[in-house]
């Protein structure tokens, strides 16, 4: 089950037009890929995500070996 | 081939150089009538030069003296009534020929024969501790205004007539992180791994530190290489550096930061192109414009892209915290494009926000969005006496309605000859 979550998320990813995800998925972070859009945004993440007509990227935010558990290192 | 390119070139250069005195004069000089001394970050040179030009223009001439510098560093030297050349030349002035090209680099050297107190300053990053964490706290006969709108870009190489060059088309804000935080080699996020290839500004520049404050990567942290290769002063010359890989087998490792204004110049953007931009929480990438191509800043302007600032003009001012120097009061009021009590509405010029537009600026008369700190986070924005449609006409991009007395909008408010919302 979870290898066919992983397949599916992989081609999801493999759908968008322009470069593909360089990493990994991480499958402890879920996901970020929903289509879905705001229809009416009010805060600021409402609003990065509002519905619009303007071109746009999916691209995974993310590369495991050097975020475990979905985390960012700190910096040096 | 090459040689008449070269020569178009030369001719080029002549007819620039003819417009400057042979011999630089004074900034003190009689003929650089009512000076104003401007510290100004170097994206914000195009548009000084638009603006400057139409200042110069008017039957009371104002003349822009300008040193380009980085925003923190032009702070400090407001603050410290410092007006002296930075590691971009300087000072320069507009001058009075009408055949001056505001898409020059720098406009005409004059010399510090005496000391000067600059006039004003501006910043493209809040004028703050959190931005500028070396300059000293504003004093309080230091004035903020705030102007119009600055995007900023990732840009990789490319060449728009070979189609060479980098394939990437979008960058994370978790992936910036890494490049620029970690480190190139530490962090291993292909194709941007080699630190030869990454190219950034030095810690004072509004450019890296406003990018800096969105992706979590404070200025002073960006782990470039030292050299002046790699640390570039100048964001001209950055974009030269991109330009230069654009044909070249390792275009797809390269990486750097400028200012959208600077981005958008025809000769730039033929050699590279911006990367889409995901922030954080954000679910996909997009460019500051609707398109990759455009340049309407439709992202910019409703939120869906999250790298600008505004440009903040700091000035003395009095106890009504309105600037001491008339010229600096008209200087601030053609940015904002209306009188805004700083001047009499008819001594602005009135295509000064034609000039703030077309130098790749978005007015807060065309934004929906709005924030209050470097990165932070956006709310909602209703000007008063939106702009919206006259900055899609000016760029250019359709969807407008043209209106004046004789043809009334069908509904909302005419403003500027275009139908806007009120």
């Amino acid at each position: 089950m979870r290898a066919l979550l992983l397949f599916g998320l992989l081609m999801a990813a493999c759908t968008d037009k322009s470069a593909a995800p360089q990493g990994t998925q991480d499958l402890s972070v879920p996901p970020d890929m929903a289509m879905d859009c705001v229809s009416n945004p009010v805060t600021s993440v409402e609003l990065l995500n509002a519905c619009t007509t303007a071109d746009s990227v999916d691209k995974m935010p993310f590369y495991p070996t050097r975020a475990p558990n979905g985390q960012l290192p700190p910096l040096p | 081939m090459l040689k008449p390119f070269l020569g178009l070139l030369a001719l080029a250069g002549v007819a620039a150089a003819q417009v400057c005195p042979a011999t630089p004069v004074s900034c003190t000089d009689a003929s650089i009538v009512n000076p104003v001394y401007v510290l100004s970050g170097d994206t914000q040179v195009p548009v000084l030069h638009r603006v400057g030009k139409l200042l110069r223009a008017q039957p009371s001439p104002t003349t822009i003296v300008y040193i380009p510098n980085g925003s923190c560093t032009n702070l400090t030297n407001l603050y410290t009534n410092k007006f002296t050349a930075g590691t971009g030349g300087g000072p320069y002035y507009i001058p009075a020929d009408p055949t001056f090209d505001v898409t020059q680099k720098t406009a005409c050297p004059c010399t510090l024969a005496t000391a000067i107190v600059p006039d004003v300053a501006n910043s493209i990053v809040f004028p703050d501790a959190k931005s500028c964490p070396t300059t000293p706290v504003r004093p309080g006969t230091i004035g903020q205004f705030q102007g119009p709108v600055q995007a900023m870009v990732f840009a990789v190489p490319y060449d728009a007539i070979t189609h060479a060059g980098s394939s990437q088309q979008a960058i994370t804000a978790e992936e910036a992180y890494l490049v620029l935080g970690i480190g190139p080699t530490d962090a291993a996020v292909p194709p941007w791994s080699d630190p030869a290839f990454i190219f950034g500004r030095p810690a004072s520049k509004g450019t890296q530190v406003s990018i800096g404050e969105n992706i979590g990567v404070p200025a002073a942290k960006w782990r470039l290489l030292a050299d002046a290769q790699h640390t570039i002063d100048q964001s001209s010359d950055l974009a030269a550096a991109l330009a230069a890989l654009a044909n070249d087998p390792s275009a797809e490792k390269a990486l750097g930061i400028l200012g959208a204004e600077i981005y958008d110049k025809a000769a730039n953007r033929s050699k590279m192109h911006a990367l889409a931009f995901r922030a954080y929480q954000q679910k996909r990438a997009y460019w500051p414009d609707r398109t990759s191509t455009s340049f309407e800043k439709q992202n910019v302007r409703d939120g869906h892209y999250a790298l600008w600032s505004y440009v903040q003009y700091l000035a003395p001012v009095d106890g009504s915290g309105v600037p001491t120097k008339p010229g600096v009061k008209l200087l601030i009021a053609a940015m904002l494009g209306e009188a805004t009590g700083l001047v009499a509405a008819a001594s602005l010029p009135a295509d000064s926000l034609d000039g703030v537009v077309k130098s790749g600026l978005v007015p807060n008369c065309a934004m929906k969005v709005q924030r209050s700190s470097e990165g932070g986070p956006l709310s909602k924005y209703d000007d008063p006496a939106p702009c919206g449609c006259y900055y899609d006409a000016t760029v250019a991009a359709p969807g407008c309605t043209a209106c004046d007395i004789a043809t009334p909008c069908a509904s909302g408010v005419c403003r500027r000859g275009f139908c806007e919302v009120r």
